[in-house]
């Protein structure tokens, strides 16, 4: 994105703010007037009142530099707080705006992008922004108009003076131009250093065991110094311009000055200059190099703001995850699902599904074994719209999944996952996440069908937090939840995963209890490790390397004596050794 | 230049002192090139006070080719003081800023895996940026302000008194409350400032939490009420960036009017002393360049206030780290090649979990001989593989290597013997060929092609982009896992270590790969102690002593034969390794 695109974007992402804004850069007007009545009274009281020695006319003059001065300071507080005003504004609601765009993203970018950019993405990267706002770019309109005031004033006031003053510009003018070039090549390299010294850090400190074990410590060392050394030249490089445009705007300031009493003495031996404009000139110009001392530093941050801004805007600009159809329809299902010649592969040439037809009716329990990686998951991410299938179709009833709306598709879904997530909150939000509406005697109802008031009395009620991801609660507690959770939102299918970590008796009893209450009168689909889960379906789906392999009951499938009978005989195997 | 100096990294904690000791010569050459800046600065209002003079036509000191001389010779000269005194001093920062850094990074190196599991990178990262920034703020821009600021004040406050002793302190008086003010604001501003911190240390925690549960919102279509709840956080971040608003945008403008008020004063009496005849309009104009010259230095003071409490903070947040003790410590003893390794009732305890990890472990390592270990997972097999590299330390008991205990070695030809290659290794982002010689840079093309050869990865890496230069991406994404773990594997083989320790290193490989490069590695390393963990009995039922662990005790040693025939735990874990390899065939 170039710079002006970035700029232009910005610019409509004020448009909110665009009177507060103008507010903004219109007080900038007050404060340049106070800025240039400044010399312009002490120049009038030297003419006026020290030339004729009238002390009156000294506490007139005095009095109305107090009170341009106090304006000065209440209109410049007034710019200030506007501007600033606006740059937070901008911040909250780019936040807001990045916030609701990941709610959206598809799985396909989280799988590709890790979670630490998109968190720059919305601090730093927000924050670099908004220093535009406060203590940068922004601030040099003020800083021209100023400048431009002054130039102006002078020239009303004398020209020939003026032009005495003017001399040093041209120079001042290339002379930053230059140092300009520099300054932006040394940043740049600043730049690109800090990164790898970063990516370096982020790395070697992941992989410090290894770098242990294998006794190279000393030389990943040295090698950090040297990145840290070259990181410091670059910096000093940096100092050494910046010191050099500081000095150098000193120095044309002072030649200036020199200039200006120069042709002054001169103006004034042909008796054409007053002392008043003369001290005027010496005032005026005293303060008129200070912002422009300041016009490197605030390009620079100018610099990094519009980078990160482009940032931003792209992470705004990723496609979301979006309705595959013009006009979309509503999702339902009222007789079946099926998977006709179903095939998937997230990546090309590596299929996770093959072929696969099976037809799920409406009301029926269906579980789904085999092996990881045999592709049990993969179907229910499809069925939810999370992936597209990259071969066949998913029909409910006679509909393609693909036309459905996606939001009205997952509202058909509750999800009971193996690694269960509660959001930090309370236990009453989390609990309702499928359907906000329900009441608290719902909820209370739920957890008791699901064997889990007791849950509610350990951490003491409904707004009890659940920390963290909901760290106060054990794996299989939060299951539980997940459960009640689900049978809250009474959804029209149910997904579970089951856990596969073992649990304690009493929660496993727990467990079996609420799963019968969740799948009750509800079409399921059950990605099933527990053998008495899996007894209970009316119908199983065995899977190996992404193909459908076996079908039919618990009984048809061992009397055939196949590879789910094999199964069958290892889960009773291995359950036997899992240490209790 | 300064680099030549740098600071020594040493143990515990670091003060100011320490760190600006390496610095004291060149502290002091900017602090003289500091105070020509400034005497060229103070000199200026005085010519430009002649020149007034001999504009308004009164008798002055020098004439007007002289005033011009002089400034024109002042600008040039102040301007190079300028640039040596700012390069000087805030090289020291960046200086520092490296030091800092260097001794940081060479603390972290000696600390071992019970800190980084507590630590998190990227938790280290922001410390590191965030702190060493505001430590070298205060080094380069804080100290030449502060200097700055005490001469140029106690070389124009003489000079003003010298001018008109009234006018001075009348002048003088609001810059007392610029100081006093600036003061009182960066006091409070430091509360808001932590507090703004706080509040975006949430925001950064929420979203960190939503986006690690971004599966589950789509899942239950609850984009819009997470959205609901992030307006809470950033409306609170808002807030608390407002508080912090309120202050700056008055900080700026009061101090300035505070300057600017010392002019004011300085028309009024200097006015009325110019109308008495007591002073020269060229003394009055000289008396506005001085205030006009005192005035950033004054505002400064906020700045240099807040930065220094900025750094103390963050310095003692560094201390936190830099007082965290190295858990395994360096010892003084080197001896090579190792031959035997012993342990001698090893229990082990990992982090706050009250139940032993290990528990009286005995097991012996010696050349030529092969260990296979097996058990189910949680028996404490890793555990048993990072104790015996010395990756971490045992509760009780003890291990010899080469019948001296484990912590009078030195570390460094402890680890140099001790290859380790673990089911999920760690790959570094540069290419296939620098992963493997990681610890043997020098490697020739041949020792290579002869590692990938034994590893089974030759056609693996002919079929790479870029043959062994293909580079790998972040911790070896671009990799299968099975290729991933045989690169480690090769990287550990690469350095012909007399203990070669694998921990289920070939789990993601197939079972007859996985038995094809453990036989080779059997026929191979006849002269090194190997120590084989794996989840497949098939690869180690060759081994010279099988042990079985349960719940981090051996349950059952011997060899596969004899285990077999024993009908325990592991004649049950071989009856259904049997009936997985049927299933899948």
């Amino acid at each position: 994105m170039s710079d002006i695109n970035i700029i232009h974007r910005l610019w409509a992402e004020m448009r909110h703010f665009y009177g507060a804004f103008i507010v903004a850069l219109l007080l900038y007007i007050p404060v340049t007037l106070m800025a240039l009545a400044q010399p312009l009274i002490i120049g009038e009281a030297v003419e006026k009142a020290f030339k004729t020695k009238d002390l009156n006319q000294v506490v007139w003059w005095a009095s109305l530099f107090f009170a341009v001065v106090i304006m000065h300071a209440f209109f410049e507080m007034c710019q200030l707080y506007t501007m600033r005003w606006v740059g937070l504004q901008m911040v909250y609601s780019l936040r807001e705006r990045l916030f609701g765009k990941i709610q959206q993203l598809s799985p396909a970018f989280f799988d590709q992008t890790p979670l630490g950019r998109i968190l720059t993405r919305m601090t730093n990267d927000v924050e670099s922004l908004s220093e535009l706002f406060s203590s940068g770019a922004v601030s040099v309109i003020g800083d021209m108009l100023f400048l431009l005031g002054t130039l102006l004033m002078l020239f009303l006031i004398d020209f020939k003076l003026s032009l005495a003053s003017l001399v040093g510009l041209p120079v001042l003018a290339s002379g930053l131009w230059l140092m300009r070039q520099w300054m932006r090549l040394a940043f740049f390299e600043v730049r690109s250093l800090l990164s790898k010294l970063n990516s370096f850090l982020q790395e070697y400190l992941s992989g410090m065991q290894t770098v242990q074990l294998f006794a190279q410590v000393s030389r990943i060392r040295d090698q950090f110094d040297a990145e840290n050394i070259e990181y410091m030249k670059a910096n000093r490089r940096v100092i050494l311009i910046d010191a050099g445009i500081y000095a150098f705007v000193d120095a044309i300031s002072t030649i200036t000055i020199a200039l200006v009493l120069w042709v002054g003495f001169e103006l004034r031996q042909e008796g054409l200059l007053s002392l008043g404009v003369m001290v005027t000139f010496v005032e005026a110009l005293s303060r008129f190099f200070h912002p422009v001392r300041e016009l490197a530093n605030k390009y620079a941050t100018f610099q990094s703001a519009l980078v990160s801004g482009g940032r931003i805007f792209e992470l705004l600009d990723t496609p979301t995850e979006e309705n595959t159809v013009e006009n979309p329809v509503a999702a339902k299902m009222e007789k079946s699902i099926y998977f006709e010649n179903v095939s998937f592969s997230y990546r090309q040439n590596a299929a996770v599904l093959r072929d696969v037809n099976f037809r799920i009716y409406k009301g029926e329990k269906v579980a789904l074994v085999g092996h990881t990686g045999a592709g049990k998951s993969t179907v229910t991410k499809l069925i939810t719209g999370f992936y597209q299938v990259t071969g066949g179709r998913i029909l409910f009833d006679d509909v393609d999944v693909r036309q459905f709306d996606i939001a009205s598709l997952r509202s058909l879904f509750n999800i009971v996952p193996q690694e269960v997530f509660l959001f930090s909150g309370s236990l009453r939000d989390n609990l309702r996440y499928g359907r906000e509406s329900a009441r608290d005697e719902e909820i209370l109802t739920a957890l008791h069908l699901c064997q889990a008031t007791y849950l509610l009395e350990k951490e003491g009620g409904l707004d009890a937090q659940v920390g963290m991801r909901g760290h106060h609660f054990s794996l299989g507690e939060r299951q539980l939840l997940a459960l009640t959770r689900a049978l809250i939102a009474d959804p029209e299918i149910l997904i579970l995963d089951e856990a596969t970590a073992s649990v304690d008796r009493e929660t496993e009893r727990r467990l079996q209890i609420a799963i019968t209450q969740v799948l009750k009168n509800r079409t399921a689909l059950i990605v099933a490790h527990r053998l008495s889960t899996i007894r209970d379906c009316d119908r199983i789906l065995v899977f190996s390397k992404g193909a459908l392999i076996e079908q039919g009951t618990h009984d048809f499938l061992m009397a055939q004596n196949g590879n789910y009978a094999q199964l069958v005989e290892l889960q009773q195997r291995e359950s036997e050794l899992r240490p209790i | 230049m300064i680099h030549v100096l740098g600071f020594k990294p040493a143990r515990g904690a670091v003060s100011f002192r320490q760190l600006f000791r390496p610095y004291v010569l060149w502290l002091l050459l900017g602090f003289v090139f500091l105070l020509l800046t400034n005497a060229m600065i103070l000199m200026v209002p005085r010519i430009i006070n002649i020149g007034v003079q001999i504009v308004e036509g009164k008798p002055a000191s020098m004439d007007m080719q002289s005033v011009l001389l002089w400034l024109f010779c002042l600008a040039i000269l102040g301007a190079l003081a300028r640039t040596l005194s700012r390069r000087t001093l805030f090289n020291i920062g960046r200086g520092i800023e490296r030091d800092l850094r260097n001794h940081l990074f060479y603390h972290l190196s000696l600390l071992s895996s019970n800190f980084y599991e507590k630590h998190s990178v990227g938790d280290l990262m922001s410390h590191l940026s965030n702190d060493i920034n505001n430590v070298r703020m205060f080094a380069g821009f804080a100290v030449l302000n502060l200097l700055n600021l005490v001469i140029i004040f106690s070389g124009s406050i003489p000079i003003l008194i010298s001018i008109d002793a009234a006018v001075a302190f009348a002048c003088l008086l609001p810059f007392l409350l610029v100081i006093a003010s600036a003061q009182m604001l960066t006091g409070r501003m430091f509360h808001r400032v932590k507090e703004y911190q706080a509040s975006l240390a949430k925001l950064t925690q929420h979203v960190q939490e939503n986006l690690s549960g971004i599966e589950v919102v789509r899942v239950f279509h609850q984009e819009r009420f997470e959205e609901k709840k992030f307006q809470k956080t950033n409306q609170a971040a808002y807030e608390a960036a407002k508080r912090v608003a309120k202050i700056t945008v008055v900080m700026f403008p009061l101090t300035r009017m505070m300057c600017g008020l010392g002019v004011a004063v300085a028309l009024f009496v200097g006015g009325r002393e110019v109308v008495l005849g007591r002073m020269s309009v060229g003394d009055y104009v000289e008396v506005n360049a001085r205030l006009l010259q005192l005035s950033w230095p004054a505002i400064s003071v906020g700045f240099i206030l807040s930065i220094y409490s900025q750094s103390c903070a963050s310095l003692s947040r560094l201390n936190e780290l830099f007082k965290q003790p190295p858990q395994i410590v360096d010892g003084s003893y080197s001896d090579a090649p190792i031959t035997l390794i012993d342990t001698k009732d090893l229990s082990v305890r990992l982090g706050q979990h009250d139940h032993l990890a290990l528990k009286n472990i005995n097991v012996q390592l010696s050349r030529g001989r092969v260990i296979g270990v097996v058990g189910q997972s949680g028996s404490g097999k890793s555990t048993l593989v990072r104790i015996l590299a010395r990756e971490i330390l045992c509760n009780e008991g003890q291990i010899f290597y080469n019948n001296v205990a484990g912590s009078q070695w030195k570390l460094e030809p402890l680890h140099n013997q001790i290859a380790v290659v673990s089911s999920e290794p760690f790959l570094f982002s540069a290419s296939v060929r620098e992963n493997i010689a990681f610890a043997k840079t020098a490697a020739s093309d041949a020792e290579i092609i002869d590692v990938v050869e034994q590893v089974g990865l030759s056609d693996d890496i002919a079929g790479f982009p870029e043959g062994l230069q293909t580079v790998i991406g972040e911790r070896g994404v671009m990799l299968s896992g099975g290729q991933r773990q045989r690169v480690a594997l090769a990287r550990a083989l690469l350095v012909k270590a007399p203990v070669l320790l694998l921990d289920d290193c070939l789990s993601a490989v197939d079972s007859l790969t996985e038995s094809k490069i453990v036989k080779s590695l059997r026929q191979k390393g006849t002269d090194i102690c190997l120590l084989i963990v794996s989840h497949r009995l098939s690869a180690i039922r060759h081994a010279d002593e099988i042990v079985v662990l349960e719940k981090g005790q051996i349950v059952q040693r011997g060899r596969h034969e004899e285990l077999l025939a024993q009908e325990q735990l592991y004649s049950a874990l071989w009856g259904i390794e049997q009936l997985q390899k049927r299933i899948k065939s």
